[in-house]
């Protein structure tokens, strides 16, 4: 079989060039498979809605060793528990340290709709739904059940790309919900059960630097969040190839672009939405 | 798991079918490497059971009045093979690994080939997305930031802002984070593979220790590549707030350098530095355990690298509030 292929003319010419190009063609590959999984979301609800439903209750309780542990709603809500608590040890010491503790309320109001809140829930939802989504489409590739689903005439991005998508979308809003209430507790319960600040001092400060209009953007950007991650796993999982060990590498893959895909999502957003009047006003 | 449900629930058919047993090995493999004086965690309560009650057979062979402690111990045996006890039985397996790891550290022969080729295969995967990554966590924090100091009308300060940020926080975060999303998932994919082939157990065989020639070179990798990457996210990041601060916020360039070093100082960098290392090993300690213990083929492979994932990020999240709590002690 390698016999009988003439060698190309100017191999070199061909190889320096070739890298780049095949690098742009990857992208135009991904950009086609998201037009055409955002496209086929109307096929999906059309067609397949028992199975988006069923994905909705897989995503957010979460199937294996990690149901054992709570599923996603548990580790979202960890992973923002943690970083409220962070927000209190943080800033506690630090506003003291200038004698301003008083204020540790309003960076908890500030900070964590803001920043903190939109770029933790996206690190969770890429670790755990998305990378899960993309560790079961990557199985479903190496055995050949994405092939199948084919033959037997099931549109398979429809069924289980945009479904994923869709569910994803669904399944962020009371992940999200859950994820600010807990960093707003958790920040509250460091400052004033830990650190003994009165509840008084910090709630007056927390309610009054609370903008509602920024609580309703970080939901937006969530949103937006949870379509580009479950599109950049969902992609991922459909192109793994080269066995048990490409799932894995696929996995972690696809993590490392959905993780730089979402940052610049909320960075972007951000900039879009505050702007450079900032929409904030301490002298109300 | 299932792998060491099957070999725990064999070496109890093991002890009672034979009678007298003899302090036999489950698979028959383990004695070359206990010659070895490789001590083996996984394979642990079986030996243990095999050896210490060496008349559990007898008893339910023979149907002679069971002991309390003989019953005490059948019971035991089940309730280790049953579902029940996974999770508990993976957090064990996970320590005893990390006690496997941590001792053989300093044992010769040292992997420092696979050591070497680690690192750099860390490094490469990791160098770029942790720039991608920091740039914009940094951008965005300096530009929440700024908004709020500008606001007081003390916009002079927002190095201060920028390094402390960047220092404490998104240095060490950002570093594991790509760590364990690029390094960490690739070596558990990597050693998930060859356990499904059953290479880790052919290296038994050959009297090679797997945790000392594969688990310890990677763990020490992770950690090492970690406290390295911790730096070049500092000095990148601090670059990208200092841009953006500077041409997009118009700040003044002077003030802000002149304002890093205000609540940031040496003490803040070495704590964030340890808590990069601190990070880096409990990733590679989770991947490679997750790595080690794969089961159920391709999809098992993937399953556990999304959980080395998660199990990763939350472990880095609940020793950044530990570290953070203390580093504040420390630095304050």
């Amino acid at each position: 079989m390698t016999a009988g292929v003439p060698s190309k003319q100017y191999h070199r010419l061909r190889s320096a060039v070739g890298g780049p190009l095949s690098g742009l063609t990857v992208i135009g590959t991904q950009a086609q498979f998201y037009a055409k999984t955002l496209v086929s979301i109307k096929d999906a609800f059309v067609h397949y809605r028992t199975e988006m439903v069923r994905l909705i209750a897989q995503m957010s309780l979460s199937t294996g060793a990690l149901a054992l542990i709570g599923g996603t709603v548990a580790v979202v809500g960890f992973l923002t528990l943690s970083v409220g608590s962070l927000v209190g040890i943080q800033g506690y010491n630090q506003f003291s340290s200038f004698g301003t503790e008083a204020l540790t309320g309003f960076a908890s109001a500030y900070f964590v709709t803001r920043l903190l809140a939109p770029v933790i829930a996206g690190i969770a939802l890429a670790a755990t739904i998305g990378a899960g989504a993309t560790a079961q489409l990557g199985a479903m590739r190496i055995n050949e059940e994405i092939d199948a689903l084919e033959v037997i005439g099931i549109r398979s991005i429809s069924y289980l790309a945009s479904n994923r998508v869709v569910a994803g979308v669904i399944v962020v809003i009371p992940l999200y919900c859950v994820a600010m209430l807990t960093a707003y507790f958790s920040a509250r319960f460091t400052t004033t059960y830990v650190y003994g600040q009165s509840t008084g001092v910090y709630d007056h400060y927390f309610h009054t630097f609370l903008n509602p209009t920024d609580l309703i953007w970080s939901f937006f950007q969530a949103i937006v969040m949870a379509i580009v991650i479950m599109m950049v796993h969902t992609y991922y999982g459909f192109t793994a190839s080269g066995g048990p060990a490409g799932v894995g590498e696929a996995v972690g893959r696809s993590v490392r672009t959905s993780l730089i895909a979402a940052v610049f999502v909320v960075l972007f957003l951000s900039l879009a939405i505050y702007g450079q009047s900032g929409n904030f006003h301490y002298a109300g | 798991m299932t792998r060491f449900d099957d070999e725990v629930g064999g070496a109890a058919g093991v002890v009672h079918a034979n009678s007298p047993p003899e302090p036999v090995n489950p698979a028959g493999r383990s004695d070359l490497t206990d010659n070895l004086n490789h001590p083996h965690a996984e394979r642990a309560p079986a030996t243990v059971s095999t050896l210490e009650h060496p008349d559990d057979g007898v008893m339910t062979a023979g149907g002679v009045e069971s002991s309390w402690a003989a019953r005490f111990a059948e019971g035991l045996t089940r309730i280790s093979s049953a579902k029940a006890a996974t999770p508990v039985r993976a957090l064990g397996g996970f320590f005893a690994m990390t006690l496997d790891t941590l001792v053989l550290i300093p044992r010769r022969p040292f992997a420092w080939r696979e050591f070497l080729l680690q690192c750099w295969f860390v490094a490469r995967v990791s160098l770029l997305p942790t720039m991608l990554l920091a740039i914009p966590l940094d951008v965005l924090l300096i530009f929440t930031f700024n908004i709020l100091i500008m606001d007081f009308g003390a916009a002079d300060y927002s190095g201060t802002g920028a390094a402390w940020g960047t220092v404490t926080q998104v240095g060490p975060v950002v570093t594991v984070l790509v760590v364990s999303g690029a390094g960490a998932t690739a070596m558990c994919a990597d050693l998930g593979a060859r356990t499904i082939r059953e290479e880790l157990d052919a290296l038994r065989v050959m009297g090679v220790n797997p945790i000392q020639a594969l688990v310890v070179p990677r763990v020490l990798a992770a950690t090492v590549v970690a406290t390295l990457l911790s730096s070049v996210v500092i000095l990148v990041g601090l670059i990208g707030c200092f841009v953006f601060s500077v041409y997009v916020q118009h700040v003044t360039p002077g003030a802000f350098v002149a304002s890093l070093t205000t609540i940031t100082h040496a003490a803040d960098l070495i704590v964030s530095w340890v808590k990069a290392a601190v990070f880096g090993l409990s990733a590679g300690l989770i991947a490679c355990y997750k790595g080690i213990s794969v089961g159920g083929g391709p999809a098992g492979v993937g399953i556990a690298v999304n959980e080395t994932v998660v199990f990763t990020f939350v472990a880095l999240f609940a020793i950044n509030i530990v570290a953070t709590a203390v580093g504040v002690k420390v630095t304050i």
